[in-house]
């Protein structure tokens, strides 16, 4: 066990280097960061103080090693847009997007497990029927489109909930539903059809011919032989969720959270926020990724994920 | 590895299997029939591409006139609704039914190219990391793992953000960050096939490498990466979509259904058409796409096939 932690360890650190060695190149070596980031009309004066601000007027290498140090201690630099340290807006954002991530991930397998289940009872029967109508619906509509509906049918027609911004919990309903929709529809599919197969196992069958009560049948031994696959979809949502999807939400929903934060800092040129971002994204993405693996070793004692 | 062992096992048994002759070209054409909502997909994707390619035909007007008079006139079976403009008017006047003829073509088009460009760049790593293996192989699935653990639409956003939106842009942004999903089928499969009878037997008659790649090996490939490709193809629709709703996508004045929603947004309580028919339109697009990607699993894959058999002859007894 410690040994594959370690693994895991190992291969997120890469992750996270790669990351930072990609982003240096991105704004270094292809973008230009004055260009970017300075008006049309600057100077050279200016743009030669705001190079060596940066450092950008040191050997490439130089370069390099004083961004790796200051990105170890997460010292990200002074935010252009706010003239503030990035660090102190990632720290006051970030916990919108993480509610928001949880809520939505929490509603989606929430609703997904019993819809699954039900359709899976009757395999081609009604329910069943809409469950793949709604699931094939559900993959087909655009994120930020279904959000507007949202808002014009539940905020602007029937006005139960506000149309946007952070607030009580009244304001998490529309983004964390429209969030949670797309990897509900994809997990229902899944619990549908793991239910289908277990079912059909042999164990089902004596289960029901000893005159064991359906529920208990499907709700404890056919569901928890389920178990695996369901959170296994259910962790790759999490991380697609995590790893940018909350920026269309939160910018339809004008949800104060990370990936709002993202699209405003491309909006006002400030790429020194944008990077710092992507990186903690990216830590998030790996230790969300070594905590699912570790919790998928301790629920199946089989699956062997050696790093080949 | 059991993906390995179900691929080579569906391969060796596909000879005893007479299923070779409903996979001819009129096989797939019959196979499509028979499956109401795959065919039904196949239908709107054709019609798609019509629309897509004789754009400029069909459209009434030229998607980017301007007309401040005849601004947010609502569709024609509104009060106020003119033959003029079918489908109303947005904010600038501009007519919304050309607009949505004109913006097929970018969402198809950055579809295709994208699947285009990933799945070449994904296949070529994939065969050339099965069939080299060693270290090769590790280097490539180990490159592939990396990236796959990267935040992928942030970064999409910083290179967005560092080169600057355009339909090019959008094109490599979303071919770099979806090639590996080709790259992994391909492996997997090639894999399973490294040590069938028909690979060692070309290797023996001295074939090149080249060719045991592209002629012996990429053929077992068609079915399962057309159906990858086609999901791919949904997807990657969408993403255009979410782009360019973000305005990191197509730029103004070209059009885009994305694009066209955002501008709508503003407008979205006086003018509900705006935001309406180019979200329609996307749903409409990637759900033919889902509908045939969907037939295509199911007809592609010998173990469904057997399953959807066995169900038939199951319900006939």
């Amino acid at each position: 066990m410690s040994r594959f932690v370690i693994n895991r360890l190992w291969q997120g650190v890469i992750v996270v280097l790669s990351v930072v060695v990609v982003v240096f190149i991105l704004t270094r070596l292809i973008g230009d960061p004055v260009r970017v980031m300075l008006p049309l009309e600057a100077t050279a004066e200016q743009r030669a103080a705001f190079e060596a601000q940066l450092g950008l007027d040191r050997p490439i290498f130089e370069q390099f090693l004083t961004y790796v140090r200051d990105v170890a201690v997460l010292d990200f630099g002074e935010s252009l847009w706010q003239r503030r340290p990035v660090l102190e807006i990632i720290i006051e954002r970030a916990p919108a997007t993480l509610v928001l991530t949880f809520a939505a991930i929490a509603l989606a397998v929430t609703l997904a497990v019993p819809l699954g289940v039900i359709a899976a009872l009757r395999p081609e029967g009604i329910v069943d029927r809409i469950v793949v109508v709604i699931s094939l619906l559900g993959l087909s509509i655009p994120q930020f489109w279904l959000g507007l509906l949202f808002i014009v049918l539940f905020s602007l027609t029937l006005g139960w909930l506000p149309t946007s911004g952070a607030g009580g919990l009244d304001h998490l309903v529309l983004p964390a539903l429209t969030l949670a929709l797309p990897a509900m529809t994809r997990l229902v599919m899944v619990v549908r059809s793991t239910m289908i197969d277990e079912l059909n196992a042999q164990y089902v069958k004596v289960l029901r011919a000893k005159g064991m009560l359906p529920w208990r049948v499907i709700g404890v031994h056919a569901l928890r032989n389920s178990a695996v696959p369901i959170l296994t979809i259910a962790g790759w949502e999490l991380i697609r969720i995590v790893s940018g999807y909350t920026v269309v939400v939160e910018t339809v929903f004008a949800w104060p959270g990370l990936g709002l934060t993202a699209i405003q800092a491309i909006e006002r040129q400030d790429l020194i926020l944008l990077q710092a971002i992507v990186f903690v994204t990216a830590i998030m993405v790996v230790v969300l990724n070594l905590l699912l693996d570790i919790v998928y070793k301790a629920i199946d004692p089989r699956i062997e994920m050696s790093a080949k | 590895m059991s993906i390995v062992e179900s691929d080579s096992a569906a391969v060796t048994d596909a000879p005893i299997v007479p299923i070779s002759d409903t996979q001819a070209a009129g096989g797939y054409w019959a196979d499509l029939r028979a499956d109401t909502p795959g065919l039904m997909g196949a239908i709107c994707l054709g019609f798609l591409l019509f629309i897509a390619v004789f754009a400029p035909f069909l459209a009434p007007h030229d998607p980017a006139a301007q007309n401040i008079i005849a601004r947010l006139q609502p569709p024609i079976w509104m009060d106020g609704g003119t033959w003029t403009h079918l489908l109303g008017t947005d904010h600038l006047g501009r007519d919304v039914l050309s607009r949505l003829l004109h913006g097929s073509r970018i969402s198809l088009f950055v579809g295709f190219a994208t699947v285009l460009v990933a799945g070449s760049f994904g296949v070529l790593m994939g065969l050339i990391s099965g069939y080299a293996g060693g270290r090769t192989d590790q280097w490539i699935t180990g490159f592939i793992d990396t990236q796959v653990a990267f935040p992928g639409l942030l970064l999409a956003l910083l290179i967005l953000a560092v080169i600057g939106p355009s339909m090019t842009t959008v094109i490599v942004v979303l071919a770099l960050n979806g090639w590996m999903v080709y790259a992994r089928l391909t492996r997997s499969v090639v894999l399973g096939l490294r040590q069938t009878a028909f690979v060692e037997a070309a290797e023996l008659l001295g074939c090149r490498t080249g060719r045991i790649l592209i002629r012996h090996l990429l053929p077992n490939l068609a079915a399962p990466l057309l159906t990858l490709g086609t999901l791919e193809f949904a997807r990657i629709v969408l993403a255009e979509a979410a782009l360019s709703f973000l305005g990191l996508g197509v730029q103004p004045p070209a059009t885009s259904w994305g694009l066209d929603v955002a501008q709508g947004k503003d407008y979205m309580f006086r003018a509900w058409w705006l935001v309406t028919f180019p979200g329609l339109a996307i749903a409409f697009t990637v759900l033919a796409i889902n509908l045939i990607a969907s037939w295509l699993r199911v007809t592609t894959d010998p173990v469904e096939r057997e399953k959807r058999f066995a169900r038939r002859f199951g319900a006939a007894k």
